[in-house]
């Protein structure tokens, strides 16, 4: 983070601990594991024909990681909650409302290409809807990404990205593109969560260290 | 200048400052509380890097300040301690804040 002109320390020093509060909601790995878990859901659904449940399963994925923050991360790196009407909650909204918009244009997409809407942006659409998906959920990811300011994050875009690309113009398969891209992010989810465990042993309170 | 000139300008202005907060400790916990709603007693003790004993001192110091309220609670029949801080600690940070800034002035005004 750089320091702004004319800013007294004191001010980059609330600025730099807002920062490392959105370390720390990332720091465990586990957003990281649901995101790599729902594209690879998306992945094997397209390949195995249970597509129709990946909003489930996301859905099953999200509650999942609050029981596990309640059991790993709180344990090992303490509980701290955004301020209500503070800085990071006002950013949070404002990613949560582009992620918003971002699903609904995706599910218009879905919708203009799969109802058999006729005409010249339906057709568009449909041949390059594969690029376009991937290219929305990458932007999806890189609002994350802004937010959380973890340059991991824009590397799940990129390689979510590339999916479509190589299905559109390398004739790559798009269910092996898209579950190759989910298993990256799975394999790097985990390496950030063993290193969280390593660096952070569980401490009871009280426990002098 | 004069030798004790300029340690009068240097220390002119800092005098008023709430040397509660001012304390690099005490500082470190009440800028990250600043931040949160609550946190409990372990993140701070992650985000600080402060002992167990001396975090307890320092949190005890700023709750007879008024600046932060301490909630003990058991969870799974283990302590859990919330901390929170109050208007008041909310409002001598901002004026902290806005000293250092004054006394930080590139023109060197105070």
């Amino acid at each position: 983070m750089t320091k702004k002109d004319g800013e007294s320390p004191v001010e980059s020093g609330v600025r730099r601990m807002e920062q490392r509060m959105l370390l720390y909601y990332t720091q465990d790995g586990l957003w990281d594991l649901c995101l790599g878990a729902c594209v690879l859901a998306w992945g094997l659904g397209i390949w195995l024909d249970f597509v129709a449940l990946h909003g489930a399963f996301c859905g099953a994925a999200v509650v999942l990681v609050w029981a596990l923050k309640k059991v790993i991360t709180y344990p090992r790196a303490g509980y701290a909650r955004m301020r209500e009407g503070g800085e990071l909650q006002r950013r949070f909204r404002k990613a949560l409302a582009i992620a918003v918009v971002l699903g609904l244009v995706v599910f218009l997409l879905g919708v203009v290409v799969f109802e058999g809407t006729a005409g010249v942006v339906a057709t568009v659409l449909r041949a390059y809807f594969p690029v376009l998906f991937g290219a929305m959920v990458a932007i999806l990811f890189s609002v994350i990404a802004a937010w959380v300011h973890q340059p991991r994050f824009y590397a799940y875009a990129l390689l979510i990205f590339l999916a479509g690309v190589l299905h559109q113009w390398g004739g790559v398969e798009l269910p092996l593109a898209v579950t190759v891209a989910g298993t990256a992010i799975l394999a790097c989810g985990t390496a950030v969560l063993l290193r969280f465990l390593g660096n952070n042993p569980r401490i009871d309170e009280g426990a002098d260290a | 200048m004069p030798e004790d000139a300029t340690q009068e300008r240097v220390t002119s202005g800092l005098d008023a400052v709430d040397r509660v907060i001012h304390e690099p400790a005490r500082l470190a916990i009440m800028s990250r509380l600043y931040v949160l709603e609550e946190a409990d007693w372990l993140f701070l003790h992650r985000q600080t890097g402060l002992s167990f004993g001396n975090l307890t001192s320092h949190l005890a110091r700023l709750e007879a300040a008024g600046y932060v309220v301490i909630e003990k609670t058991f969870v799974d029949r283990k302590p859990r301690t919330l901390v929170r801080m109050t208007d008041e600690g909310r409002v001598a940070f901002d004026a902290y804040r806005q000293q250092m800034r004054n006394w930080l002035q590139p023109d060197g005004t105070t």
